[in-house]
């Protein structure tokens, strides 16, 4: 069990700021945030799903905290609040102000590499938090094909930061 | 649930599958190593994107205890008020303790526990919640002082935990002491208060 005594710990400590990071990015407000990466810690804890064949941790945990964040907004009144807060178009990050900010640089690269098409898509569902159903009315898409767009530049991004597509 | 995952894959590690989709891609990756490797890949995917996010905005110098409004937080709300009476209360707590807090209630959260009050002096309170399996063991002590030890018996052997932390309440988690048969917190050389497990 990956969780078990001072495995959790650490984990809890060396990834909290990660993953508030992400909730924070969903839910722009800090105490919901707190509350999102507790309430997705909590769920992996006592369900007790994860097992090292899961894949690394901290990718799964922060895919967790995302889905909990998105939840939230999708289940509240916090969407007024974030459409407001991306009503304008969605951009990538600044670099410099990341986190990881060497890691945010190849991340930037690898995006200006796709095509336009398939950035577009990842920021607005990603940076932009637009559900796909949005994503679809914006760009007057089909919802079907929109699913496979984003699915297919996210591989593609994939491929990219590992070294390339052959 | 015996489909695959195909690009729901993707879409589910990026957050945008509902609720009950995200439990049915879960089930069947753990039964499909194809569909597992490509989520896997795809959480890759989307936590180097997450890389790019700046932190969240630093907290104030002091900061309230979390929201009640989720289970640990409700554990939380429970471990402070069986030990201070204070229920919902507004503890005020730096963030290094909100740390430390953070971890003792995800393990206990996570566990089944049993929990015993110490005697103590008039005007304080000490409480020890310990894990059913000797996993974990979480004193906190509100009222007795600063500087306090925790000192476990176990087989007639006192061994002391170290002292509790700062702030009031003062709280000592430690992972893996065993299943002990007296909790005692000594201040000055002197018991200042007194409990018996039971496991």
């Amino acid at each position: 069990m990956a969780f078990e005594g001072a495995g959790f710990e650490h984990a809890y400590r060396a990834y909290a700021g990660r993953l508030r990071a992400v909730a924070y990015h969903v839910l722009g407000d800090r105490a919901a945030a707190e509350d999102a990466v507790q309430s997705a810690l909590l769920r992996v804890w006592s369900s007790r799903t994860y097992q090292a064949e899961r894949g690394p941790l901290l990718p799964f945990l922060i895919a967790c905290v995302r889905r909990e964040a998105l939840d939230i907004v999708r289940g509240s009144q916090r969407r007024n609040e974030r459409e407001r807060r991306f009503a304008v178009v969605p951009v990538v990050p600044d670099p410099t102000a990341a986190l990881d900010p060497i890691e945010a640089q190849r991340v930037r690269a690898a995006l200006e590499r796709l095509t336009a098409v398939q950035r577009d898509v990842i920021v607005r569902a990603y940076y932009g938090g637009s559900t796909l159903s949005e994503i679809a009315q914006a760009l007057d898409a089909p919802l079907g094909t929109i699913k496979s767009r984003l699915a297919e530049a996210l591989r593609r991004l994939g491929a990219e930061l590992s070294g390339g597509f052959s | 649930m015996n489909e695959h995952c195909e690009d729901d894959a993707e879409l589910f590690a990026l957050g945008l599958t509902d609720p009950e989709r995200s439990s049915e891609i879960e089930a069947h990756c753990a039964t499909c190593a194809a569909c597992r490797a490509r989520v896997i890949a795809a959480e890759a995917t989307a936590a180097a994107l997450a890389s790019t996010l700046p932190a969240m905005p630093a907290a104030p110098a002091a900061r309230r205890f979390g929201p009640a409004s989720n289970a640990l937080a409700a554990a939380a709300a429970l471990v402070f008020a069986v030990t201070t009476g204070i229920e919902g209360a507004a503890l005020q707590t730096t963030a290094q303790q909100q740390a430390r807090t953070d971890v003792a209630l995800a393990h206990v959260a996570a566990s089944h526990f049993n929990h015993t009050t110490l005697s103590s002096p008039p005007g304080s309170a000490v409480k020890v919640l310990y894990a059913r399996d000797g996993a974990w063991l979480y004193v906190i002590a509100e009222g007795v002082g600063a500087g306090a030890h925790a000192v476990v018996r176990q087989a007639g052997a006192d061994r002391d935990l170290g002292p509790l932390g700062p702030g009031n309440p003062a709280t000592l988690f430690i992972a893996a002491p065993g299943r002990v048969s007296d909790v005692m917190l000594v201040a000055d050389g002197r018991t200042v208060a007194h409990g018996t497990p039971a496991y």
